[in-house]
């Protein structure tokens, strides 16, 4: 499993985000600044392999937890916090891939900064041209899969999808991904 | 590698620019309005209905209760015009039986003293 999902899920982390939700829904800015920190690579990748931008997913992200801040109130729980992050960065990045065009060519772009890659930036580039090629709502289906090892359902769920077009999402994009990586490497 | 091995490593968690936390928290600082209320300090809803029907139920007996009030006042102020009335009456009647009494007890004196000195 995908290491940051599994310990987003870990009792004893979701008992911290919520004693700093406790503490943050009082207007105290620096427990409300820990949730950022705790939270912020969750959602800043998300939103990076989203749009392949990084001013872009920075403002994403950053309207994301402007987001956050005014439904804190809303916010049960450390996994409420956990899902409801999830769902309004996945949706937001949908919106934008709707209403965007590409602007650059996914070769000139910079790589950012990422703790635990065994790093082949060519075939990075060549999944992310891939996945470029799926519908927005396709290629979120496609990334919360492999970013966060959801199941089906529970990408269902964030995405506001049945059960069958998830299914039917993750087998068309993996089809075209896997012809995609195929042509490429018997180039 | 595998399609699915190389989706997991391309699709890496990635950390956002340094400073991206206290940027954020600068942009609430800046923009984001008072915390509303918290939601343990908000009246919970059942409560409020809980509230309306209890006055839409007791309404009927508070009105009840006005009306009564309202009639005894009422009946307190016609008693007191009675009290008033009688009293006004035994006034005059007092007036009317003292006053005569007191004419025939001194006429006869006058009126004998004055004819004995009246006459020669």
């Amino acid at each position: 499993m995908n290491a940051p999902a599994a310990l987003l899920t870990h009792p004893a982390l979701a008992d911290r985000d919520q004693r700093l939700l406790d503490t943050a829904r009082q207007g105290d800015l620096d427990a409300f600044e820990a949730l950022v920190r705790r939270h912020q690579r969750k959602v800043y990748s998300l939103a990076w392999h989203g749009v392949r931008d990084q001013m872009l997913a920075e403002e994403i992200a950053q309207d994301v937890f402007m987001q956050l801040h005014a439904a804190l109130p809303r916010i049960e729980s450390g996994a409420h916090l956990g899902a409801w992050l999830r769902r309004t960065t996945s949706h937001r990045v949908i919106d934008t891939l709707r209403v965007r065009k590409p602007v650059r060519s996914l070769d000139q772009i910079a790589e950012p900064q990422a703790s635990n890659r065994t790093a082949d930036p060519l075939a990075d580039r060549l999944v992310h041209r891939a996945l470029a090629r799926l519908a927005p709502r396709a290629r979120l289906v496609v990334m919360l899969r492999y970013m966060d090892d959801l199941a089906p359902t529970e990408i269902a769920d964030t995405l506001d999808m049945s059960l069958n077009t998830v299914k039917s999402h993750l087998r068309r994009g993996l089809l075209v991904l896997r012809a995609r990586l195929q042509r490429e490497s018997t180039r | 590698m595998n399609p699915d091995a190389r989706l997991r490593n391309a699709l890496a968690p990635v950390d956002p620019p340094d400073g991206f936390a206290q940027r954020v928290r600068a942009r609430v600082a800046r923009e984001a309005p008072a915390m509303p209320m918290p939601a343990r300090r908000r009246v919970p809803r059942w409560m409020a209905v809980a509230a309306i029907v209890t006055a839409v139920l007791a309404s009927p007996f508070a009105w009840r209760e006005y009306e009564s009030r309202r009639e005894a006042l009422a009946a307190k102020a016609q008693v007191l015009l009675a009290l008033q009335i009688a009293s006004r009456e035994l006034n005059s009647a007092h007036r009317k039986v003292v006053r005569p009494i007191a004419t025939t007890t001194l006429a006869p004196v006058d009126a004998g003293n004055s004819g004995k000195e009246g006459r020669p």
